[in-house]
């Protein structure tokens, strides 16, 4: 019977363990399977449904460790939030000298026709996901804020069924937070910016990867799940089509990148998105969320000056601390990013999903001074940071304890307060060694219990 | 509020209704057809199916998904032969309607019984007389809840009577 003693929790005075037989755990595959808990994959250019790999021994957070954690978080996102009202309106951020312009108008999430947008409650970033590891000193560490379409919520929150129902004698359920809230959290987030009318979640269609994820939100929300095509403009209002006619919505959970949301704004070759939609957002005639031009406060050439800017907007010191980072544009960080380049994480701000991520002792020594060419280059394009040593997590892979590479992602929702859902996503990747957690490349989750 | 059915979702109730009913047809008169690339095949009707209730997973919700889920698995699996493995197959289907019954709401349950009994009332018309009545009186009762006029009983319009009805919305 393999047996873990969750790491988190060895200080406490009632450590906990989990024991799971085989039967145990083939049962809990066969939830996920009966239940098609999947993540869609692009390989070979085929998209294939695939089981997302579930580790079962959770991530464990102690209740004070998970006190500091969401202080840090909710200042963190309060003070991205204040930066976009700032960058959208008028920018005092720029000439105050906090943040380089370049920083702000070159970044591919900015988005000109948001200027002088005022989103309903001056909202952009309803819901957030920032990502974290944690040092092998205790430390969590910001590797990155997800500000636009962040996904992942739904698999911890059914996770944590799938184990009730397979062994609930074995849950622990007066020590651990219950994590069943989240549809409810982010439909009050929903209802908190809503101009009046249906809610919906828009998703881009069946082939999303996290398609699952789309339709388990709106059918534990209870709102609809809909698509481009279901959507209609008329009149500077956003309406879904029905068999009794038109409705009118008030707040979409869009699912689709700003670029793909209106093809008469953005992307014109769209097919997924709502002609119009940008037009009725601007208008206040219909909530987003996330709201458009959410992608400047993500860049991860922006995330160097997040701690400075929670200084700057909250008159605070940063709780969290982002992971040593260097920006070569600088010329005194760009010398020790070209000397250092061997153990240093070289990552293209252009790309996401853990792709353009560069683990400078692993290049080849050809593909070292190509990178080095590049960073001489365009500087813009480039962050370097230094390699956090994360802690390893516990999962179970193939019957059996094993231990891997795990990062965590935190969610943090702005309504009427701002607040942290006491769970999260933990990825872990799936080969040993392996620092890519993302689930786009094949890892694998865990659930989270933060305890009481 | 009762929540809207966009057209595209409508579609995909009424043919959700009518590869499941197909697929528990076959299973009673051809079950050995399940390879995939044969239209009308048990897997054929199954895999159209589960596509359709994959794209309204918000709609049936994740336990009567579940049943289409497992259908399609046991049909995967089926060893040409295996009689009562067919039955499990047809068994989950069955299990999928009683769930649909007790979850869905009204307007989405009368599109998917739309397709159903359309495909009931086609196997028997012409040849089992009192069960083809009884399955169009089902009809009937459909498009009296949807509030739709019921179209003459021939197989052309009966079969086009859904885009009749819809394609202008």
């Amino acid at each position: 019977m393999p047996t873990a003693v969750l790491e988190r929790s060895r200080a406490a005075q009632r450590p906990l363990s989990l024991s799971l037989t085989e039967a145990e755990l083939t049962q809990i595959g066969q939830y996920f399977d009966r239940s098609a808990i999947t993540f869609g994959l692009y390989k070979n250019a085929r998209y294939q449904d695939r089981i997302f790999p579930f580790g079962v021994v959770p991530r464990v957070i102690e209740a004070q460790e998970y006190a500091r954690l969401e202080k840090g978080l909710v200042q963190r996102v309060q003070a991205l939030n204040l930066f976009l009202a700032d960058v959208y309106g008028p920018q005092k951020v720029i000439k105050d000298g906090v943040v380089p312009a370049e920083f702000v108008t070159a970044s591919s999430g900015f988005l000109g026709p948001c200027m002088g947008v005022k989103p309903p409650k001056d909202l952009y970033s309803h819901l957030s996901g920032i990502d974290l590891v944690q040092a092998k000193s205790g430390e969590w560490v910001v590797l990155e804020d997800n500000l636009r379409v962040p996904s992942g919520a739904s698999y911890p929150l059914i996770a944590r069924q799938a184990f009730r129902a397979v062994c609930p004698q074995k849950f622990p359920a007066d020590r651990v937070v219950d994590n069943q809230d989240y549809p409810t959290r982010l439909r009050q987030t929903m209802e908190h910016v809503s101009t009046g009318g249906l809610a919906v979640v828009l998703s881009p269609g069946r082939y999303n990867s996290a398609f699952f994820e789309h339709a388990y939100l709106a059918e534990r929300m209870g709102i609809p799940l809909v698509f481009g095509e279901d959507l209609t403009c008329r009149d500077g209002k956003v309406y879904c089509r029905s068999l009794g006619g038109l409705v009118k919505v008030g707040v979409i959970y869009r699912r689709i990148s700003d670029e793909y949301l209106d093809p008469l704004v953005f992307e014109a070759d769209s097919l997924i998105g709502v002609p119009g939609l940008f037009e009725a957002y601007a208008r206040g005639r219909v909530a987003v969320v996330n709201g458009f031009g959410n992608g400047v406060a993500d860049d991860k050439g922006l995330y160097y000056f997040v701690p400075r800017l929670v200084k700057y907007y909250l008159g605070e010191e940063a709780i969290l601390q982002n992971a040593p980072t260097y920006l070569p544009v600088y010329p005194q960080d760009r010398a020790y990013v070209l000397a250092n380049l061997g153990k240093l994480v070289i990552k293209d701000v252009a790309e996401a999903g853990g792709y353009g991520v560069l683990f400078g002792s692993r290049l080849s020594r050809a593909r070292r001074e190509e990178i080095r060419n590049l960073i001489v280059r365009e500087p813009r394009r480039w962050i370097a940071q230094e390699v956090v040593d994360f802690q390893d997590g516990e999962i179970f892979q193939d019957g059996r304890l094993v231990a891997r590479k795990a990062d965590f992602r935190a969610y943090v929702l702005a309504g009427e307060t701002t607040q942290v859902w006491p769970c999260g996503l933990t990825r872990y990747a799936t080969e040993p060694g392996s620092m890519i957690v993302n689930s786009s490349q094949g890892g694998g989750f865990k659930d989270t219990w933060v305890l009481r | 509020m009762t929540a809207p059915v966009p057209p595209t979702k409508a579609t995909r109730l009424y043919w959700l209704g009518r590869y499941a009913q197909r697929a528990v047809q076959v299973v009673a008169t051809s079950p050995g057809l399940v390879d995939p690339t044969v239209e009308g095949s048990l897997r054929f009707n199954l895999d159209r199916a589960y596509e359709n209730g994959f794209h309204l997973r918000d709609i049936l919700d994740t336990a009567t998904f579940a049943h289409l889920r497992l259908a399609l698995s046991r049909c995967q699996i089926l060893v040409p032969g295996d009689l009562l493995a067919y039955e499990g197959v047809r068994d989950a289907v069955f299990a999928f309607w009683g769930m649909a019954d007790e979850t869905l709401g009204t307007e989405p349950l009368d599109l998917c019984r739309w397709g159903r009994f359309l495909e009931v009332w086609a196997s028997l018309r012409g040849t089992d007389e009192r069960r083809g009545a009884e399955a169009w009186k089902r009809l009937t009762a459909v498009w009296t809840s949807l509030g739709v006029a019921a179209p003459t009983a021939e197989w052309e319009a009966v079969q086009g009577w859904f885009g009749e009805c819809y394609d202008h919305v």
